[in-house]
């Protein structure tokens, strides 16, 4: 009953990894951790590629990053970059309108 | 389906595997909700107003179709933001109330109006928007095996996490 447990959770791997109950168990052990890293490493990489989505949606419009974060920070708007990034790939229109806020905010001394 | 062209220098690669993930959880959605799934999501008509500064669009490009599509808003829900269309069913962290009861949250971020094309920002949050939704049921996710061990140390650990959840059907957004 172990070993079937065990086996069905060594699927899809190579070899006798996903046949052979004593070589299935190592590999299946690393697996499990694995996963435990990587649940917490999810949300690290999640949050760089919003990021850098953001970050490219900005620069379209001829404002960088940094200074979008910050004049969104100080405005008191409180949209995570989960978001953010969603807004700037599936509502262009309401990012771009985000955008002009910022300028509008920073004067019109523009970027940088 | 049009998206914005986000050709940033490290944009674009980092774009496409989002895409992929943003559309399997769509058509989950659009499985469960029926409403959804005949509106895709498409460019925005020109925004001509929000709460304190004129933003000036460009028109839509040539060939580009605006479907109509709904209004949404972004609300603070389960300790995140989540963008709410209404007819949307979305997953959040266990409420304290009834399947079939109705909640209002209040708490929403930003409020997009399609017709009036009105876009509001709240700062942080929208004067007097809320959000009504009713509940679907309550139920748990799927099992995550929390398994740790030191090698050749004689410890280890396994544990089974089920989150409990609440299924939401967002009814009205209102302003």
């Amino acid at each position: 009953m172990r070993k079937e447990k065990i086996l069905r959770l060594a699927k899809g791997f190579r070899g006798r990894a996903k046949n052979c109950f004593r070589i299935a168990i190592n590999r299946v052990e690393k697996a499990l951790q694995y996963q435990y890293r990587d649940r917490k490493a999810k949300k690290r990489e999640a949050r760089k590629l919003w990021i850098q989505q953001i970050n490219a949606a900005t620069r379209q419009h001829g404002v960088i990053y940094s200074q979008f974060m910050h004049t969104l920070a100080k405005d008191n708007i409180k949209l995570d970059r989960k978001t953010l990034s969603d807004l700037a790939i599936n509502e262009p229109h309401s990012f771009k309108a985000l955008v002009d806020r910022v300028k509008f905010m920073r004067g019109p001394n523009g970027i940088e | 389906m049009m998206r914005a062209k986000l050709t940033g220098k490290s944009g674009m690669a980092a774009v496409a595997p989002a895409r992929a993930r943003q559309a399997t959880a769509r058509a989950a959605v659009h499985a469960l909700c029926p409403a959804r799934a005949v509106s895709a999501r498409r460019p925005e008509r020109s925004v001509r107003s929000y709460s304190a500064a004129q933003a000036e669009v460009p028109p839509l490009e040539e060939g580009s179709v605006a479907y109509e599509k709904q209004d949404y808003a972004v609300v603070e829900l389960g300790g995140s933001q989540v963008i709410v269309e209404v007819g949307g069913v979305y997953d959040t962290n266990r409420l304290d109330a009834e399947p079939g009861s109705t909640i209002k949250l209040n708490r929403v971020l930003l409020v997009k109006n399609q017709e009036s094309n009105d876009l509001r920002l709240g700062k942080p949050y929208v004067e007097n928007a809320t959000v009504e939704a009713e509940i679907v049921q309550h139920k748990k996710a799927k099992k995550v095996v929390v398994f740790k061990m030191q090698p050749k140390k004689h410890t280890r650990s396994k544990v089974g996490h089920r989150q409990h959840q609440t299924t939401i059907k967002v009814t009205k957004i209102s302003v």
